[in-house]
C-alpha cells in the first residue's frame, strides 16, 4: 500500500517487511484504524488502570484514618522516630523525578530521542536514589528494632531519644507498633509500586534504543509515565501523613 | 486509513506540554514541598488539614499538567476524578461506621477480664 499520511515521514517503521500482516505500520496494532484510536483506546485502559491504583491506596489511607483517630497520641509520638529530612530529600527526588518523565513524555511525542534517552535515565536514576534512601531509613528503623505488629521490639536508646523529643517520661510511651505497622504497610507497598516503575522504565529505555517511538506511536512512554506520576502523587500524601505529624 | 487532504488529524496526538508549563509546575511543587513541612515546624492547630490542603494542590498540579488531564478527553477526567470521589465515599463510610460501632467496641474491650 502507498504511504498514507498517518505513515508520514516515518522510513523504517513502514510494514513492508512484515509479510504476514496487514497494511498497517509496524506501531500501530492492526485491530486499530488509525494511531488517535489506538492512542486513545490505550489511555483510556491506562486511566482505569489509575483509578484502580487510586482505589487500591485508598484502602491504606482509610486504614491509616482509622488508627489515627482512633490513636492520635501515638502517632504524635511515633513521628520521631522518623527522620523529616530524609523524608523530604525523598519527596524532592520524586518529585523531580515527575518533572523529567514529563518531559520525557514531550521529547517522545516530539521525536527528540537523544533528550526521551537522557530523561528516561534521569527518571530511572530518581527512582533507585529513591529506594536507596527508603532502604537507609529502614535498616535504621530495623537495627532499632521498630518493627510491626508482635516484631515490634524497640532499643532503650531509641524510646529514650523519642521520649526526649516529645518532652515525656520514657515510662509513659505507649507501644507504637500499630504506627509501624501502618508505615510499614504503606511506604512498602509505595516502594514496590517504585520497583514496578522501575522495571516498566527499564522497559521503555529498551524500546526507545531500539527507536520504537515517533509522533504517532508514544503510548508505552505515555503509560509508564502516568502510572509514575501516581506513585509521585501517593507520596505526595505519604509525606505530610508520616513524616510532619506534630 | 485513507486521508485525502493535507491535513493529518493524527499529527497532534500528543499535545506536547510546553517545557514553560513543566518548569512551572516543578517549581510549584517544590515551593509547596518546602511550605508543607515549614507549617509542620510551626505547631499549628490545624496542621493536618493545612498539610493535607497543600498535597492536594500539589497533587492537583501533578494530575493537570503532568499528567495532561487539561488536554485529555473528557471520559479520562471522568475516570480519574470518580476515582477520588468513590476514595472519599469509600472514607466516608467507613468512618460513619467506625463511629457508629465505637461505644459497642469500648464497652466489649472493658467486659474483657484483664490481660496479664
Amino acid at each position: 500500500m502507498s504511504a498514507t499520511a498517518t505513515q508520514g515521514s516515518h522510513e523504517g517503521h513502514h510494514d513492508e517487511h512484515h509479510d504476514g500482516h496487514h497494511d498497517h505500520p509496524e506501531w500501530l496494532a492492526h485491530h486499530y484504524e488509525t494511531p488517535r484510536q489506538q492512542h486513545e483506546a490505550n489511555k483510556f485502559g491506562i486511566w482505569l488502570f489509575l483509578a484502580q491504583e487510586v482505589l487500591f491506596f485508598s484502602g491504606l489511607f482509610c486504614a491509616y484514618t482509622y488508627y489515627r483517630m482512633n490513636n492520635p497520641e501515638l502517632f504524635k509520638f511515633a513521628h520521631h522516630f522518623l527522620d523529616t529530612k530524609m523524608g523530604a530529600i525523598n519527596t524532592v527526588v520524586l518529585i523531580f523525578s515527575s518533572f523529567t518523565m514529563a518531559a520525557a513524555v514531550r521529547c517522545a511525542q516530539m521525536e527528540n530521542r537523544k533528550w526521551l534517552l537522557r530523561n528516561l535515565w534521569i527518571t530511572l536514576g530518581c527512582a533507585g536514589a529513591f529506594m536507596v534512601i527508603k532502604a537507609f531509613e529502614y535498616s535504621h528503623k530495623f537495627h532499632l528494632g521498630l518493627f510491626w505488629g508482635d516484631s515490634y521490639d524497640p532499643a532503650p536508646e531509641a524510646l529514650a531519644d523519642v521520649a526526649a523529643k516529645a518532652g515525656v517520661a520514657v515510662e509513659t510511651l505507649p507501644s507504637m507498633h500499630q504506627f509501624f505497622s501502618i508505615y510499614y504497610c504503606m511506604t512498602g507497598l509505595h516502594g514496590l509500586h517504585v520497583i514496578a516503575g522501575m522495571i516498566a522504565i527499564g522497559w521503555v529505555l529498551r524500546r526507545a534504543y531500539r527507536g520504537d517511538f515517533n509522533r504517532y506511536y508514544f503510548s508505552a512512554v505515555d503509560s509508564v509515565g502516568l502510572y509514575w506520576h501516581i506513585v509521585d502523587l501517593v507520596w505526595i500524601f505519604l509525606f505530610p501523613l508520616m513524616y510532619l505529624i506534630r | 486509513m485513507q486521508h485525502d487532504d493535507n491535513v493529518d488529524p493524527d499529527y497532534d496526538l500528543g499535545h506536547p506540554a510546553s517545557m514553560k508549563s513543566l518548569l512551572g509546575v516543578f517549581g510549584a511543587l517544590l515551593f509547596l514541598t518546602f511550605v508543607t513541612v515549614w507549617v509542620a515546624e510551626l505547631h499549628l492547630e490545624f496542621d493536618l488539614a493545612v498539610s493535607m490542603f497543600i498535597a492536594s494542590i500539589k497533587a492537583s498540579l501533578v494530575a493537570i499538567w503532568f499528567m495532561h488531564l487539561n488536554h485529555d478527553s473528557g471520559i479520562n477526567r471522568v475516570v480519574m476524578v470518580g476515582s477520588i470521589l468513590f476514595f472519599g465515599l469509600f472514607l466516608a463510610v467507613v468512618l460513619g461506621d467506625a463511629n457508629y460501632y465505637q461505644p459497642d467496641i469500648v464497652e466489649w474491650v472493658q467486659d474483657q477480664p484483664p490481660a496479664n
